[in-house]
């Protein structure tokens, strides 16, 4: 029987990533942690436009997902007889072509089989965001 | 539930001709469920880009929206703790629509939080996207 996988046989990396939000001008950093071995062999899926909004700051400074949830795809990938999902968020305005373009490097990804996307979610301080 | 017809665009910049519901979601006894609601009682409730942007079809046009497989993005307009209005909502994040939809949305009488529940996107659709761009 083999070993079950463990949080703590994963690496991860914490990262800062720079989030418009659907309510325009808004953007936020959020702390996004990414799996970068695990013994399944399936890592966070890091293309070219999800990396280029990485940032440099610090990931302690950024704010932690309190009063909503970010657009994202869920990926899966079979492993064996598992199916396997990873989480990629779309930090891109969905009236951004790099939007669309982002979700098809994810799906385009080797060992990603398939992938739904969420939209985002929010349940609280709207009225905050909202210019208009 | 009172239906409204329109083109809703996704996230993903497809454009599909819809219905989009409106009803009031109460949580007296527990649980939120569902109460139907009439195109009177919701005119009060519903911010002028919307109500300027659908139809009210009558019910053999009902039909001439094709089913999608697509969940569609709902606004919440809070009425109390409670209650809130759930409008399935044409108009995708970062468009003036959407913006003018929930600046509107604020100023009713009666509404006292907003909430945003996004699309659902199934792996078909999304793959299909991919195929087409």
């Amino acid at each position: 029987m083999s070993k079950p996988i463990t949080a703590l046989s994963r690496k991860k990396r914490r990262v800062a990533l720079l989030y418009e939000l659907d309510f325009v001008p808004r953007q936020t950093l959020l702390r996004v942690d990414l799996i970068i071995d695990d013994p399944d062999g399936i890592l966070t899926p890091v293309t070219p436009l999800y990396s280029a909004r990485f940032l440099p700051a610090s990931p302690v400074s950024a704010i932690p997902r309190r009063d909503f949830e970010p657009r994202k795809v869920i990926t899966c990938s079979v492993v064996g007889d598992r199916a396997v999902t990873r989480r990629v968020f779309i930090p891109y305005r969905p009236i951004d072509v790099n939007h669309d373009l982002l979700i098809c490097e994810v799906l385009g990804v080797v060992y990603v089989k398939n992938g739904e996307y969420i939209g985002e979610i929010q349940q609280e301080l709207i009225e905050r965001l909202i210019v208009l | 539930m009172a239906n409204y017809q329109g083109f809703y665009e996704s996230d993903t910049n497809q454009v599909i001709y819809s219905n989009f519901t409106v009803r009031i979601f109460d949580a007296t006894e527990g649980n939120f469920t569902p109460i139907t609601t009439s195109v009177e009682f919701d005119q009060p409730l519903l911010p002028e880009v919307f109500k300027s942007y659908v139809i009210i079809p009558s019910s053999s046009q009902l039909r001439l929206a094709c089913p999608t497989r697509i969940r569609l993005r709902v606004a919440q307009l809070f009425l109390s703790d409670i209650r809130y209005l759930s409008v399935e909502l044409p108009f995708r994040g970062g468009s003036l629509k959407f913006d003018e939809f929930f600046g509107q949305a604020k100023e009713l009488e009666g509404v006292i939080e907003l909430g945003l529940v996004g699309e659902r996107i199934p792996p078909l659709e999304l793959k299909q996207l991919c195929q087409n761009l």
